[in-house]
Order: structure tokens, then C-alpha cells, then sequence
């Protein structure tokens, strides 16, 4: 004979059981006496649990609540409209400086890359009288001198 | 012409839409089970109130989310039951134990004779003494009339986690309560 367990008990004592299940159990119960004597225990501590009766009438709380919420309401409003514009005006500050850093790193870059670090000196042809003024020349339209630039960067290359 | 009253997940709307009034109509319909289970989990009405209080909280500030996929009062007591294990945890962690904390004696009503006190006083102490998991399986099943897949979903624990959890708390109490001569009604 297969006793019952003691979750089915339980559910058995607690009324948890559906109907074809629960009379199982009580034609069981009534034949076997291992099982009646648990049942009777398993009902005696439920009908001592259910002494424990409480009234909870005296700690409501829905009029406190109903407070609270109506205070969290009417703070939230405020806040909102203040904080919009404050932080619509920082997400743009953050944008344009962005895009300054950006453009600058940008073009930094680039002017470095622009300008060649081993360049050959091309020889500049220079007509103009100032050059002829300094090496106490006068100035000739026929004559064409050629100035050596020296490079920024690199060596100089003197003649 | 008789008034319907609003189910709850009309009040949730109404609450969602911004009608603060819809929350306190919920308290006053719920709070009344939100406290039995904060108390009997927790065994203090002052961290019962405080619980209860911080549900309903929740219950406003989760509104504009809230999608009725379940029945509103599973979705309630499972905040409710949270939050109380949470609190449990909170005190175990700060090594207060709730029995030292100003002691909450008789909660049984005041009608009933002092034989039933001391027995509701003696339950009330088994209760308490069962491990956080088995007690709130224990008073979902026997206080609040939930069955195992209710107390499942409430707690979000696996059926099989409930039904081992409720047959030890069972077993503990039994042996516990074992000594109170209950006479049959």
C-alpha cells in the first residue's frame, strides 16, 4: 500500500486538493493507520497555526501613501522645467566645444602632413629689389637671382 | 443604474495618467493583505507599515510601465515579498535579530481568552524562528490561501522550490507546535 506523501498531506489538510485526488486520500487514511496518525497530526498543526489571528486595521497606510505621492507629484514638476533648459544648454556647450577640439586636431594633423620633413630645397626664383638692396646690388630686370631657401625643418644648405 | 467600480488595472491606468487618487483607492483596497503578509513575514508592525508603505511607493512609481500581464495582486504581493526579504537580509547583515528588536507579543485579537494568547504567542515565535524562505512559503500557503504555483509566481521561485520549502517548514513548526495541546473546534 503507498502511503501518502507528506506534501499531499499537507495539501490534503489545506484543502488543496482537487476532489477525485482529496477522496483518494481519505479512503487511504481511513484504512491505514500510519497515515491516519499523521494526518492527525498534520491537522492539529494547521488548526494551531490558524490561531495565530491578526488585525491589521490599526497600521493603515493608504492615507499616508495617497500624501507621499501627492508631495513626490507636486516636487517632480518644478524640477523638470528647470532642469530642461539647463541641460539642453549643456549638451550644446559639449557639442561645440566638440567640434572645436575636433577641427583643430584636425587641421593640426593635417598641416603637419602637409608640409614635408626631408623636402628637397627647390630653388625660389626671386626678381624683386629687396634681396638686390641687401647685397648692395641694384635691381636688373634681366637678371634673375636664385635665392636657396633653407628648410624649416630640415638642414640648411647654404651657397 | 448601478456605479461599477474601477478593476485595479483601471486604476493603474488612472494612476499611470497621473490620477494620485486612483493610488490611494489601491492602498485602501490591498493594504490590508500587503500588512498581514509584511507581518507575518517580519513579525513587527512598525517594519510591517514601513513595508507596506514602500509597496504602494512602488506600485506609483512603476504606473507608467505597468503592463497588466499578470493579475495586479501577484504582481503587488511579489513587491510586498520582496521587499520583506530584503529587510530580512538588511537586519541578518547588520546582525539585529527581529525577535530582539521591541518585542511585538500578542497578536492575537483581544477577544480571545489567554489560553489562545499564549498559543497565537507560541505560533507566532515558531513562525519567526523557520528560515526566511521557508516562512514566506509557510504564510503565503496557510495565511493567504495561495497554492504552490500562486506562491511560484509570486516569489519566483521554481514549484518544486516551493512545495520542498513547505514540507520542511511543515515538519519544523510540527515539531515545534508539537507540545501545544490544541483541542478541535
Amino acid at each position: 500500500m503507498e502511503h501518502v506523501n507528506d506534501l499531499k498531506l499537507l495539501d490534503y489538510v489545506g484543502g488543496r486538493l482537487p476532489a477525485a485526488e482529496s477522496e483518494q486520500v481519505r479512503r487511504h487514511i481511513a484504512k491505514c493507520s500510519a497515515c491516519a496518525s499523521r494526518y492527525r497530526e498534520a491537522l492539529a498543526t494547521w488548526d494551531a497555526l490558524g490561531e495565530w489571528r491578526i488585525d491589521p486595521s490599526a497600521h493603515q497606510v493608504a492615507g499616508r501613501i495617497e500624501t507621499l505621492a501627492a508631495q513626490a507629484e507636486s516636487q517632480q514638476r518644478p524640477k523638470r522645467t528647470m532642469l530642461i533648459p539647463l541641460r539642453d544648454s549643456l549638451v550644446a556647450a559639449l557639442r561645440i566645444a566638440a567640434a572645436i577640439i575636433i577641427a583643430t586636431s584636425g587641421g593640426y594633423v593635417l598641416g603637419k602632413y602637409s608640409t614635408p620633413q626631408n623636402a628637397p630645397i627647390t630653388p625660389m626664383v626671386e626678381t624683386g629689389p629687396r634681396y638686390l638692396a641687401a647685397l648692395d646690388f641694384e635691381w636688373s630686370s634681366e637678371l634673375t637671382w636664385t635665392v636657396l631657401e633653407e628648410n624649416t625643418a630640415g638642414g640648411a644648405n647654404r651657397q | 443604474m448601478t456605479h461599477q467600480e474601477p478593476n485595479d488595472a483601471e486604476l493603474m491606468a488612472r494612476l499611470a495618467s497621473g490620477q494620485v487618487a486612483a493610488l490611494g483607492e489601491l492602498a485602501r483596497r490591498h493594504q490590508s493583505r500587503v500588512l498581514e503578509i509584511a507581518f507575518r513575514t517580519l513579525g513587527h508592525w512598525d517594519l510591517a507599515e514601513d513595508v507596506a508603505q514602500e509597496t504602494f511607493l512602488r506600485v506609483y512609481r512603476a504606473a507608467k510601465h505597468y503592463k497588466p500581464q499578470a493579475q495586479f495582486t501577484t504582481w503587488l504581493y511579489r513587491i510586498v515579498v520582496n521587499l520583506c526579504l530584503d529587510e530580512q537580509r538588511r537586519r541578518a547583515k547588520s546582525a539585529v535579530p527581529l525577535e530582539s528588536v521591541a518585542s511585538e507579543k500578542l497578536s492575537a485579537l483581544d477577544t480571545d481568552s489567554a489560553e489562545r494568547r499564549e498559543i497565537a504567542e507560541l505560533v507566532r515565535a515558531a513562525v519567526q524562528e523557520l528560515p526566511e524562505r521557508q516562512r514566506v512559503a509557510i504564510v503565503l500557503y496557510r495565511y493567504e490561501g495561495m497554492n504552490h504555483a500562486q506562491i511560484s509566481e509570486v516569489t519566483g521561485w521554481s514549484q518544486s522550490a516551493v512545495e520542498s520549502l513547505l514540507v520542511r517548514a511543515y515538519a519544523n513548526l510540527r515539531e515545534k507546535l508539537a507540545k501545544i495541546k490544541h483541542s478541535s473546534k
